[in-house]
């Protein structure tokens, strides 16, 4: 179990997280909402360690993480922008992340993917899919999507929903995006960014009493 | 360490514009010219103006390195590593 509390965040004297509390559990993924700049990947960048926060407590099954979570090797993300370089290919990224590569083709069998081919030699959309695939395929224990959705195909999103409901049996899998709909349909356990705060969701009708989405959109 | 290697791909940028400076140092010491010190200076300072500007961009890719378990002080280190290691040699040389 990740369990992360009392997140505090400053940008200059402008306070973005008032101790934000977030439980993910192994077997279940857990989804993260909130409007645009409300701190959703300043949240996910400081669990990972990528950011510095004023307060922090991490926590992973009980135990307290001190240093970066990604210096402990348990955790990938994903951030917003793709992030692998150019000149990797991705043989040789999935040999990095510790995938075989006959899970990749099985995954991408109606694509042309050359295992040889350079990341930058793909498109937006091709990059973004394989980066998601990646991510969520290693064998890390915890894994941190940020807007996995964004810049996919539709039959790519519904793929990469599956393959969530896959992974999520052995991983702690914690996912942000803008669509709405698709983070509802894909999570067990909610959370909503909220004026800074996050708040449990129990149920999708509080999320229009929160006011983040208008009324009767979920009818 | 393994990985370590990735950082000389990483700081491509970082690796051409050393190499510029090792062959402005290597004239500098054949025609007499008092720009050693700088030079040096330069070499040392770099690498932490190219790791800052990186760690600045939202769209940096040192979210690769840090995915593959590399911390910040290693990649700060391989990056003067890389930029300086060159000097030392050439104090032999010369």
């Amino acid at each position: 179990m990740l369990e992360v509390d009392n997140i505090e965040k400053y940008f200059g004297d402008v306070q973005i997280l008032y101790g934000v509390y977030l439980k993910a559990e192994q077997g279940k993924v857990t989804g993260i909402l909130g409007s645009n700049g409300c701190g959703k990947s300043t949240l996910l960048k400081i669990v990972f360690g990528a950011m510095k926060s004023k307060y922090k407590l991490i926590k992973v099954d009980g135990n307290i993480i001190q240093k970066k979570l990604y210096a402990t090797g348990l955790v990938k993300y994903l951030p917003q922008h793709n992030f692998i370089p150019d000149f990797m290919s991705i043989r040789k990224a999935l040999q990095l992340y510790k995938i075989e590569e006959t899970d990749f083709q099985d995954f991408f069998i109606e694509d042309d993917f050359e295992l040889s081919q350079k990341f930058g030699h793909l498109s937006g959309g091709q990059r973004r899919i394989v980066e998601v695939f990646l991510t969520l395929k290693t064998p890390s224990r915890i894994i941190l999507l940020d807007e996995p959705f964004s810049h996919i195909a539709p039959v790519q999103i519904e793929a990469i929903k599956a393959l969530l409901q896959t992974e999520k049996q052995h991983k702690i899998i914690v996912v942000t995006d803008h669509y709405y709909r698709d983070i509802t349909e894909v999570s067990d356990s909610i959370y909503l960014i909220k004026n800074g705060s996050s708040k449990h969701i129990q149920n999708l009708t509080e999320l229009e009493d929160y006011k983040y989405i208008s009324e009767g959109s979920l009818s | 360490m393994r990985n370590s290697i990735y950082v000389f791909f990483y700081a491509k940028e970082l690796l051409i514009l050393t190499s510029f400076l090792t062959v402005c140092y290597v004239v500098c010491k054949l025609s007499q010219l008092p720009l050693e010190p700088l030079i040096v200076a330069a070499k040392i300072v770099l690498p932490l103006v190219f790791y800052g500007m990186k760690k600045m961009s939202d769209k940096s890719s040192l979210y690769f390195l840090y995915n593959l378990g590399m911390r910040d002080f290693v990649i700060v280190f391989w990056l003067l590593f890389l930029s300086t290691i060159d000097l030392i040699l050439l104090q032999f040389i010369f």
